[in-house]
């Protein structure tokens, strides 16, 4: 039996003025699955993901979310989509002038029909799930870098979202913490059963992370397989960039 | 020469085009918070934290600005007109020049300094670090949560603190003019009483709540549009502070002439 395609991508190009960064970008994920999208900095993988929750809306192309075409919908339909899709932000994207607890439960208050005691109750069960213990009244600015990532996943996954996208989750992180938010990508995975998307640069998020890799270049799918597959792929493009060889060009400053 | 010429004309053309395109955002911001205020539910929380934050953390900078304006206006009134044996008019030029001209427009000139830097660099830092795309991500419209409160903290205040600058002024005029530099307070207060009338109240009040409108547009503008980086939030903040006193300056001129047709002197 085909594997159901929860988002499907097709020909979205996106300018920004005469900067064209997407330039036909055709990718399927399927459910349940962890597609990890890597490429080097600047090559659109970003911005390829803020299309999926129409943070940005393509200069042409399709985005289908679960049968709809975000790329046509308007803001105020958009609500629906965004509530299955849950997103952990760079650099976490946490509200300053809130505790961890109330940006936690912020997307459970916003909706308006759970009760304080609810929202505290849930709150505590995702913190434990993402291994924060008694943080609840901390400030993002008392928060280490692992620490804010792991309060954006606990807000992200809230809402009980059918897809996870993580935006550089390791950037910027030491091995150890860079290993224990890989093992959280997975065991949330595991425990929810959601679709993960991961964008990053960090070779070992995608043979730790991924079911498939997608190889972003020059604002198009370069190549698409499981890790294994990508090992044993001959290209040199390919092989530069999981073995982090930089090219003559490369180094022409 | 005739290449130079066309560059020229070309540079000023494409910072009119940029200028003008600006402006037509900003009045689109500004009808988008206007139809967001009166279709959707206004959050009390944010608009509570900002009222606290315009209004009564400004009070004291408005305060000190009314009756130190006033004081010195008195004072130069009096100096003035003691040579033509005018002493008595002290009180109402003063007067009337803080609740039309002076109290509003140095009202609003701190607020912007004050408030309009403080909403574009929280707006603009809250743009780099992606809390705004976080919001939209989280299904929340930015304006509702972020914008319309700040109008409305801005629509209340501002009139408010105006009145209280106008009274701090009065105040302290008459403090400088009788007690301190020997005027009659009787004859200070007969033409106060006969020459300064509650519409010369009201033109304040009236020129305060559009400046509020002026200043917080253009801050959540300057916020919201601001580039990536801590140098841009710099130039969100600082703009901000300017286009909004320059606004200000420019836009009661006008008021001013509209107003006194509505409320003609007597």
């Amino acid at each position: 039996m085909e594997e159901e395609i929860v988002i499907h991508f097709e020909g979205v190009h996106k300018r920004f003025g005469k900067q064209h960064v997407l330039r036909g970008v055709t990718l399927d994920i399927r459910r349940s699955e962890s597609m990890v999208i890597i490429g080097r900095s600047g090559c659109g993988k970003s911005v390829l993901l803020k299309h999926l929750i129409g943070l940005l809306k393509p200069s042409a192309g399709r985005i289908v979310v679960e049968g709809r075409d975000v790329a046509v919908l308007p803001e105020s339909q958009m609500v629906d989509i965004r509530k299955k899709i849950g997103i952990v932000f760079q650099g976490g994207a946490l509200f300053d002038s809130l505790t961890v607890e109330a940006n936690v439960g912020f997307p459970l208050k916003e909706e308006r029909v759970h009760s304080a005691a609810d929202i505290k109750e849930r709150v505590t069960e995702v913190l434990e799930a993402v291994g924060l213990h008694n943080q609840h009244n901390k400030m993002p600015s008392e928060l280490s870098g692992g620490m804010r990532k792991r309060v954006a996943l606990a807000r992200a996954i809230i809402r009980k979202p059918e897809v996870i996208v993580y935006d550089e989750p390791t950037t910027g992180l030491d091995p150890v913490m860079t290993d224990s938010i890989n093992k959280l990508i997975n065991r949330m995975r595991e425990r929810y059963g959601v679709t993960s998307i991961v964008v990053t640069h960090d070779m070992k998020t995608v043979f730790a992370c991924a079911d498939r890799v997608a190889m972003l270049h020059e604002g198009v799918v370069y190549s698409v397989g499981t890790p294994g597959e990508l090992k044993e792929n001959s290209d040199v493009l390919v092989q530069n960039f999981i073995g982090g060889i930089s090219t003559d060009e490369d180094t022409d400053f | 020469m005739l290449k130079a010429l066309i560059q020229f004309v070309q540079k000023i053309g494409a910072s009119t085009l940029a200028q003008v395109a600006e402006f037509g955002d900003m009045v689109l911001l500004f009808w988008e918070t206007v139809v967001c205020l009166l279709t959707r539910r206004l959050r009390m929380e944010q608009t509570v934290a900002q009222l606290f934050f315009v209004g009564v953390r400004s009070q004291m900078v408005v305060l000190v600005t009314g009756l130190f304006t006033g004081a010195v206006f008195a004072a130069q009134i009096q100096f003035q007109f003691h040579r033509l044996g005018m002493d008595s008019a002290t009180g109402t030029v003063a007067t009337l020049a803080m609740c039309r001209e002076l109290g509003p427009v140095l009202s609003a000139l701190m607020i912007a300094g004050r408030v309009g830097s403080a909403m574009a660099a929280e707006l603009a830092t809250m743009k780099i670090s992606e809390q705004i795309d976080a919001l939209r991500a989280l299904a929340v419209y930015p304006i509702e949560y972020l914008i319309v409160p700040r109008f409305v903290a801005m629509m209340v205040s501002l009139p408010l603190l105006v009145a209280m600058a106008i009274g701090a002024g009065a105040g302290a005029s008459y403090f400088v003019a009788v007690p301190l530099l020997g005027v009659d307070g009787t004859y200070y207060w007969d033409n106060l009483m006969k020459f300064v009338a509650p519409k010369d109240i009201w033109i304040g009040l009236i020129k305060a709540f559009f400046f509020s409108l002026i200043i917080v547009t253009i801050a959540c503008y300057k916020g919201l549009h601001s580039g990536g980086g801590a140098e841009s939030v710099g130039r969100a903040t600082t703009e901000a502070a300017v286009n909004a006193s320059i606004s200000v300056l420019i836009s009661n001129f006008f008021f001013t002439l509209l107003l006194n047709m509505t409320f003609p002197s007597n």
